[in-house]
């Protein structure tokens, strides 16, 4: 199961790029010289304190925002060097869900019809495409009446999982996860975990899991990176990260884990 | 100020409130006959899914749910041995800040862009102690701040929000809070929206608070981590009714209701990362079924639809609160079908 997906090789991302001499106050160093490999099938977390670039990342990822330097590469093919067709195909590979996917659909259309979506563009039979709507509403554990319904009239946590059927829709291949849990109560985090391993296994998902909830990100990452001011500081599995931390840093976040027994021992 | 028996005075008195707002096509009790004491000194934490009516607990308590919305409240509130459902307006607008004071979620909501931290911290503690000078008010502010953990009072009394780190803010905002020096600050979620390391200070930072001052603290989170690391006791809610309550031991070592149950399987185990790479993790486990629908009319008790394991006959058709100890409440008499194999009786509950 070491087959890369995804290779990110010295990435850099400075915000507000000077246009010109006199404009140079405002950077912002989001992401420096960062390196790291997604393989094929695995979870890959990202932690870190907020504003230590983990977004950035998952947007330089999407290609949300251009990079300022360095380089990624999608089934070894480098960002820079992808064709009409690579990009096309890139698109709809690759997708993702943020902490509130729910509430960026739009409040005057059915949630069946924006699922739907993406997909009206590929395939032209509209009852093929409904059958296939219907499938993934069932598949994130909704009734197909959902599919009828306005965005306000589902709870948090079904918008959240339909945010999840429209980017599956589209049977992606890597899903950039950024904090898609954060805002939901105990037992519909656990549910769109479950859920998320669950197709995980059954189409050999690849996973980039951005979260602050440590005990989530043991529980779901096979490896795991700590940023820490737009560096990654340390990158290993879950057990070597949460048993034998070597950076400081990494101590620090992992002993502000508040568990049932108290503060996260943190060996030494 | 009404004594307790066991010597300790009650900051807060709730009993019987239920708050019914006005939505279209009718109303909705989102809080129902829910009773229960915060005393000097205590901090005590809500839990509960989202829509179980922690937050409209809270905003009765503080009289902020809008006019627009709220039907009626009934019961009684007592802050201090008064209840406020019986107080004027503006009796009330007084004891807010002085007696109790909110920190909300998210601190930005809470600080004007448009203005210094100074001028805005100020401006409470004038509101709250109205015979301050200017000089005064600048002074101890900057008091406040300094006692917030605050590193540079002076540079953060002349910045503006926007230039503060998020940990910053939320210091400000509990320093606005601690003006009017209240007995009891309410919190809701004050840590969700932040990382762990900065949860952790700001916990440590409202202990501190409560040790050095004895000021009572009212939270809610979501999450049993901050439960077990910050609370003396413990209510869990469940659509406007409690359904456990008691010290944190209690509730997260010897839950007795099926719903705290569920909400503590929720929690994901980290045991097995020390463990031999054979032994697996445990599977994550969610609470089945949802949220009932509070417009509907409800009988009987609001969580059987979500129970599978307790047998028929201990089903009770309108569930009452049954006393386990002297602290420790659960809804209804599941709790003995969970006893009946390990201990027989009341007595050897713990
Ligand atoms: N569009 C932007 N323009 C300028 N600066 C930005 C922009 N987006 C992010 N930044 C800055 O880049 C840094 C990294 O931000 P980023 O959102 O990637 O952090 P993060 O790790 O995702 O934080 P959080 O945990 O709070 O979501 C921060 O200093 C942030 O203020
Ligand atoms: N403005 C409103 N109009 C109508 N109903 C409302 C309104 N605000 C809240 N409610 C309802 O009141 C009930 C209790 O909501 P409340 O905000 O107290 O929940 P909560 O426990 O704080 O949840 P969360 O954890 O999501 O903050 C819910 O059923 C909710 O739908
Ligand atoms: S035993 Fe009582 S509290 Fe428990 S689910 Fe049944 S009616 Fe509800
Ligand atoms: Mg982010
Ligand atoms: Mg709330």
């Amino acid at each position: 199961m070491t087959e890369p997906l995804l290779e990110v090789k010295n990435l850099t991302k400075i915000y507000g790029q000077k246009k010109n001499l006199l404009r140079s106050g405002n950077q912002v160093l989001a992401v420096n010289n960062v390196s790291f490999t997604v393989n094929k099938g695995e979870t890959f977390g990202i932690v870190g304190e907020s504003g230590s670039g983990k977004t950035t990342i998952g947007r330089m990822i999407m290609q949300l925002v251009n990079h300022t330097n360095g380089d990624i590469l999608y089934k070894g093919q480098k960002y820079s060097e992808f064709t009409k067709e690579s990009a096309e195909r890139f698109k709809s590979k690759v997708q993702i869900i943020f902490q509130d996917s729910g509430s960026a659909f739009n409040p005057r259309k059915t949630i069946g019809s924006q699922i739907a979506y993406p997909l009206l563009k590929k395939i032209k039979d509209r009852k093929a495409v409904l059958d296939e709507v219907i499938k993934f509403i069932e598949m994130v554990g909704l009734s197909k009446e959902m599919a009828y319904r306005y965005p306000h009239e589902l709870s948090g946590g079904q918008r959240q999982r339909a945010g999840i059927a429209r980017a599956l829709i589209l049977k992606p291949e890597l899903l950039v996860l950024d904090e898609p849990v954060s805002a939901l109560d105990v037992s519909v985090k656990s549910q769109i975990i479950n859920l998320l391993e669950n197709l995980q296994k059954k189409y050999n998902l690849t996973y980039i899991f951005i979260a602050h909830n440590l005990d989530l990100v043991a529980y779901f990452c096979d490896r795991i990176a700590v940023m820490y001011h737009g560096e990654i500081k340390e990158v290993g599995s879950t057990k070597q990260i949460y048993q034998f931390p070597h950076n400081p840093i990494t101590k620090k976040l992992l002993s502000s884990i508040l568990t049932l027994d108290g503060r996260y021992k943190v060996s030494n | 100020m009404r004594r307790m028996n066991n010597g300790s005075t009650n900051i807060l008195e709730i009993e019987n409130l239920t708050t019914t707002l006005r939505i279209p096509g009718g109303k909705v009790s989102v809080v129902e006959g829910i009773s229960f004491n915060v005393k000097a000194g205590e901090k005590l934490v809500i839990v509960g899914e989202s829509g179980s009516g922690k937050s409209m607990t809270i905003n009765s308590i503080l009289q902020m749910v809008p006019d627009s919305l709220i039907d009626s409240y009934k019961g009684i509130i007592k802050i201090d041995g008064e209840n406020i459902l019986e107080m004027s307006k503006r009796k009330f607008k007084d004891i807010r800040g002085k007696k109790i004071s909110l920190v909300a979620q998210n601190a930005m909501t809470s600080l004007d862009p448009s203005y210094k931290i100074g001028k805005q911290v100020m401006e409470i503690y004038r509101h709250n102690h109205k015979k301050a000078s200017k000089e005064e008010a600048k002074k101890e502010t900057l008091i406040l701040l300094d006692k917030m953990g605050i590193k540079n009072p002076e540079h953060v009394f002349h910045s503006y929000p926007h230039e503060l780190s998020g940990g910053l803010r939320q210091r400000v905002v509990i320093a606005m809070a601690l003006t009017g020096n209240p007995k009891l600050i309410i919190a809701d979620e004050p840590t969700s929206a932040l990382d762990p390391t900065l949860q952790l200070q700001i916990l440590d930072l409202l202990n501190e608070i409560n040790q050095k001052f004895g000021t009572s603290i009212l939270m809610i989170t979501h999450d049993f981590g901050v439960v077990s690391y910050f609370a003396d006791r413990v209510i869990v809610m469940y659509a406007g009714e409690i359904l456990e309550m008691g010290t944190v031991d209690e509730v997260i070592n010897y839950p007795l209701h099926p719903y705290t149950k569920g909400l503590l399987k929720c929690i994901p185990d980290l045991s097995w990362l020390d463990k031999e790479d054979k032994i697996e993790k445990r599977k994550l486990s969610s609470i089945s079924g949802e949220v009932p629908n509070l417009a509907k009319k409800l009988t009987g008790c609001r969580f059987a639809p979500r129970v599978s394991d307790i047998p028929e006959d201990y089903h009770e058709s309108s569930p009452k609160m049954h006393k386990i100890t002297d602290t420790h409440w659960v809804r209804c008499t599941c709790y003995q079908y969970y006893l009946k194999d390990s201990i027989a009786g009341l007595e050897g509950v713990k």
